[in-house]
């Protein structure tokens, strides 16, 4: 058994290269493929049990291929990619942190909505709408957390904040999304307006 | 090849097995060791891939008779068409263990693809319980149930063909819709598990395998639904569900699975249900398994059942297995499975999803027992208690009421509490249309032969089942006397609170965007969709009921008749017209055609009621019924006895009303699930593999279809003939159909 999460959900960060490059060993994922419109083409020439050979020679070929390239991981023979992003090539998975963002920040518009049509009242709206964005903004923390970006604008508020005098507690801590723009974000406005 | 196929067969069974465990052991190491997760992972895929191999294996052997496999012999013959042929892929037990180990690696291949970079905590351990579950698969397979396994006498000239009750177009497509749902339910249960070992019991594992659980949901619906479709056409008594154990086998994790769909928004949305959502999901998941030794093991009698073996041995000793694993897991983190928050009032959607939790369970729990209860007494009585459809839809039509109830209750409930203001604004429209609902089916119900109330006549055989409960049996028969205008005033309540709800949405969006009505309701589902998706299949739900309802009314009849005498029944007017006989490759056919006038002389159509002799199994002909649809109701028309000179036939007629509602609240049921499962864009920029993997999977389909549309003569030759097969019941032993 694996030692206890420090956290519930703590995630583990893929490294992510970006969506647009292209990778040419990414065009061996297209042979089952290849295989299924040759068996397509074998069937309607020679015949169905035909396209069924072919098929079944492309799924054996694939699986000795598979089950060779993982003996070779194994033995080192084969160059790993960096343990956290798994083997293959995914780029396009969303991560944890933005599965749980788009996630809330449903919710808040579901809650938004609720609230427009008249199915919970001003106290329970508040009560929830706190509870998930206190979620939401540990979730942004943690995707946007050693983004040199936000490091960077951290620094500027806490530049701006010592010149202006208002350093404090709370401006150690990541700076929450003002309640207007959250409000903005989620619609919040446009649901009261139909109260 | 052809000279080596049992041998190849048995091979690829064996790589498969060896290339599950090691991709199981990788995976199960990689927890510790993450540089051997893509080893794992692309092990994995070289098990599915040879798993595949070996179905592509055994389905050239159908193609080209191989009749030295055993299995081949046993479940085709020359006469049968293409798509008769591929069924029987499935339509023995050695085949069919296969084609769920087959399901089974595909949905492992497409959940590990899908994983990729997601859910590195859990990967392992999600990867490691699909692959330990493909090892029981494969072992079963490769040491109890081989279908390579050659005969020893050497090759037959022909095979003994499938079983004729087989031969229908929802037996091609119900036991793969059946198989996808409940092999579907492996993937979340590998998630529980993931979650429960590595006490990631968040949300994380939740999101992920929420639309895992929506899709298999989806296909268990289905499945399901397509098995009432058979025996509707197939099985000739005039109903869709006889609570069958098998029928039941195939119901029970469908029930724990809606209540998870519902169960897991509160998690979701409160973080509460924990301990619930991970008990549903890993009940769910046992409950096939379960379901799957009642099939296999022989200790249930049941027309849909595989023969007898001691595959059930298996089975138990695994479920058990399971059974103890799950137990100790959640034991181990049942402080992690706390809720977060607690639920504030009884008027509150989290009350009414608990609420909804137990009823579904506790309609799993009676199945459950009533299903095993002859062999339970056999155990401890010494006497087998049957226990027959009667007493089932006794005690269940309250049950599936009171969940009828809920699901219109819950939506108009809010989170934490309903205000009263609330309450008005929700449930006044609904429950005013279902008074007037209830009002009009009391006055006017009769006038079309749709009473509100039919009493119902004591059943000395439900009461005796009863036993005990003798007084509450009594209460319940008279409470089954009303199910009709409860059914219909609920039915109205709940398609009410699904239009409020569409209407309340869209008109709130209009007051924002000042819309056009209906871009406004369209970008309102499209915004939401797991909302209105889910409210689609309420809608869907509704129907059914609706359809069940029709059971209180339908009437039967029987005739003896020659050709030029008419029958009568409820409005209906039956003329016999001819006798005529036909012939196949396969088969001789007997055909009775009745022209069919209604109450004003109209002619609604021919039936063809029909007698199929398979030369494969003369000794078993069946009764293919006719059935007359319309929206209002079914005329079914099944012919008995027939006798060749006079060509007098013997009839049994039924009239069900309102079948057509439940297969039109399948499509709505369909239609709402893909509404709820459609993914959400994402707006990230797409790479140009994707519009290459695009374009390839359309190039296949497309041409995919056009060869399945070219082999259609051959797919299904008997596409003209009247609906299917059968007033007889197959000889104990005989493979019908099974989860």
């Amino acid at each position: 058994m694996p030692p206890e999460a420090s956290t519930e959900n703590a995630p583990l960060r893929p490294v992510e290269p970006q969506a647009g490059d292209f990778d040419p060993t990414r065009l061996l994922e297209a042979i089952p493929l290849l295989g299924l419109l040759a068996s397509i083409v074998a069937s309607v020439v020679y015949g169905f049990p035909t396209g069924l050979i072919v098929i079944g020679g492309t799924l054996l070929l694939t699986g000795i291929w598979n089950l060779w390239v993982s003996l070779q991981l194994v033995a080192g023979d084969r160059p790993g990619q960096p343990e956290a992003t798994a083997s293959e090539s995914e780029t396009d998975a969303p991560s944890y942190e933005e599965e749980q963002k788009a996630f809330l920040l449903r919710a808040l518009d579901d809650l938004e909505f609720e609230r427009s049509v008249g199915k919970i009242d001003d106290e329970d709206y508040r009560v929830l709408r706190e509870q998930y964005r206190k979620r939401a903004k540990q979730a942004l923390a943690g995707e946007d957390a050693g983004d040199p970006l936000r490091q960077e604008a951290e620094s500027i508020v806490r530049t701006y904040l010592e010149e202006q005098g208002l350093t404090g507690p709370s401006t150690t801590s990541p700076p929450p999304a003002s309640e207007s723009d959250a409000d903005e974000d989620t619609g919040a406005d446009e649901g009261r307006g139909s109260q | 090849m052809w000279q080596s196929i049992p041998e190849l067969g048995t091979g690829l069974l064996l790589a498969s097995l060896v290339g599950a465990g090691y991709a199981f052991a990788l995976a199960a190491i990689s927890a510790a060791r993450p540089h051997l997760l893509g080893a794992a992972r692309r092990a994995t895929y070289g098990t599915v891939a040879l798993v595949g191999t070996a179905v592509i294996v055994l389905a050239y052997a159908f193609v080209s008779h191989d009749f030295r496999l055993s299995y081949v012999t046993r479940y085709s013959d020359r006469s049968m068409s293409f798509g008769y042929l591929m069924s029987s892929l499935w339509g023995g037990q050695d085949g069919s263990l296969l084609w769920w180990m087959f399901l089974l690696a595909i949905y492992s291949g497409a959940c590990i693809y899908w994983l990729r970079g997601r859910y590195l905590a859990l990967q392992p351990y999600v990867i490691a319980t699909l692959l330990s579950v493909i090892v029981f698969f494969g072992l079963i397979t490769l040491f109890a149930a081989d279908p390579f396994t050659t005969i020893l006498t050497g090759a037959p000239v022909d095979g003994r063909g499938l079983n004729p009750l087989l031969q229908n177009i929802y037996m091609i497509i119900h036991p793969p819709a059946l198989y996808l749902g409940f092999v579907g339910c492996t993937i979340p249960f590998s998630f529980a598990i993931a979650a429960l070992i590595t006490g990631r019991l968040g949300n994380e594992w939740i999101v992920a395998v929420r639309k895992w659980m929506l899709f298999a949901w989806l296909f268990l619906s289905l499945g399901n639904a397509l098995g009432m479709i058979w025996a509707y056409v197939e099985l000739g008594w005039g109903g869709y569900w006889g609570w069958d154990p098998v029928e039941n086998a195939a119901f029970l994790p469908w029930l724990t699975a809606t209540a998870y769909v519902h169960s897991t928004m509160i998690q979701e949305r409160r973080r509460m249900f924990k301990l619930w959502n991970v008990v549903l999901i890993s009940l769910t998941f046992l409950l096939t398994i379960f379901g799957t030794f009642l099939t296999r093991s022989g200790v249930i009698a049941s027309v849909h059942a595989f023969a007898k073996s001691d595959l059930g041995t298996y089975f138990l000793y695994y479920l058990g297995l399971l059974i103890a694993v799950t137990v100790g897991l959640i034991i181990w983190r049942f402080p992690k499975l706390r809720s977060d928050d607690h639920i504030e009032t009884t008027s509150s959607r989290e009350a009414a999803f608990v609420l909804n939790n137990w009823a579904l369970v506790g309609a799993a729990v009676f199945v459950a027992v009533a299903t095993t209860f002859p062999i339970i007494s056999e155990a401890i009585l010494k006497e087998t208690v049957t226990v027959g459809p009667e007493f089932y839809n006794r005690w269940m039509t309250p049950v599936g009421l009171t969940i009828f109830a809920l699901m219109g209750l819950g939506p108009l409930l809010g989170w934490r509490k309903t205000s009263a203001r609330a309450f008005r604004r929700g449930f006044v429209f609904p429950i005013s249309v279902a008074v007037v609902v209830a009002i009009l089916h009391a006055i006017l119900g009769a006038r079309f032969n749709m009473p509100a109330i039919v009493l119902r006549e004591p059943d000395p055989g439900g009461d005796v089942v009863v036993g005990g409960f003798l007084a509450v049996g009594a209460a319940l028969r008279y409470l089954g006397s009303i199910v009709p205008i409860i059914t219909s005033t609920l039915a109205a309540f709940n398609i009410t609170v699904v239009v409020q709800e569409f209407w309340r949405g869209a008109a709130a969006r209009r007051a924002r965007t000042h819309e056009n009505p209906a871009v406004a309701l369209a970008r309102c589902v499209a915004k939401s969709r797991r909302r209105y998706g889910g409210y689609i299949v309420h809608f869907g739900i509704a129907m059914m009921f609706i359809g069940f309802l029709g059971q209180a009314w339908g009437v039967s009849g029987q005739a003896s008749l020659v050709p030029g005498q008419s029958y009568q029944l409820q409005g209906y007017t039956l003329r016999y017209e001819r006798f005529r006989a036909e012939a196949d490759a396969s088969k001789e056919m007997q055909f009775a055609d009745f022209s069919v006038t209604d109450q004003d002389g109209r002619l609604r159509g021919v039936v063809s009621p029909a007698k199929f002799i398979y030369r494969s199994h003369r000794e078993q002909p069946t009764s293919e019924v006719a059935v007359l649809n319309s929206v209002r109701d079914d005329l079914y028309v099944v012919l008995g006895n027939f006798t060749g000179p006079t060509g007098r036939a013997a009839i049994q007629v039924h009239i069900n009303p309102l079948v057509s509602w439940i297969w039109f609240g399948v499509l709505v049921l369909i239609l709402g699930a893909g509404v709820a499962l459609w993914p959400a864009s994402t707006g990230k920029p797409v790479g140009v593999m994707r519009y290459l993997k695009l374009a390839t999977s359309l190039v296949a389909a497309v041409g995919f279809s056009l060869l399945l549309a070219s082999l259609s003569g051959r797919i299904l030759p008997n596409a003209t003939a009247p609906a299917s097969p059968s007033t007889t019941s197959p000889p104990a032993g005989m493979d019908v159909h099974a989860p």
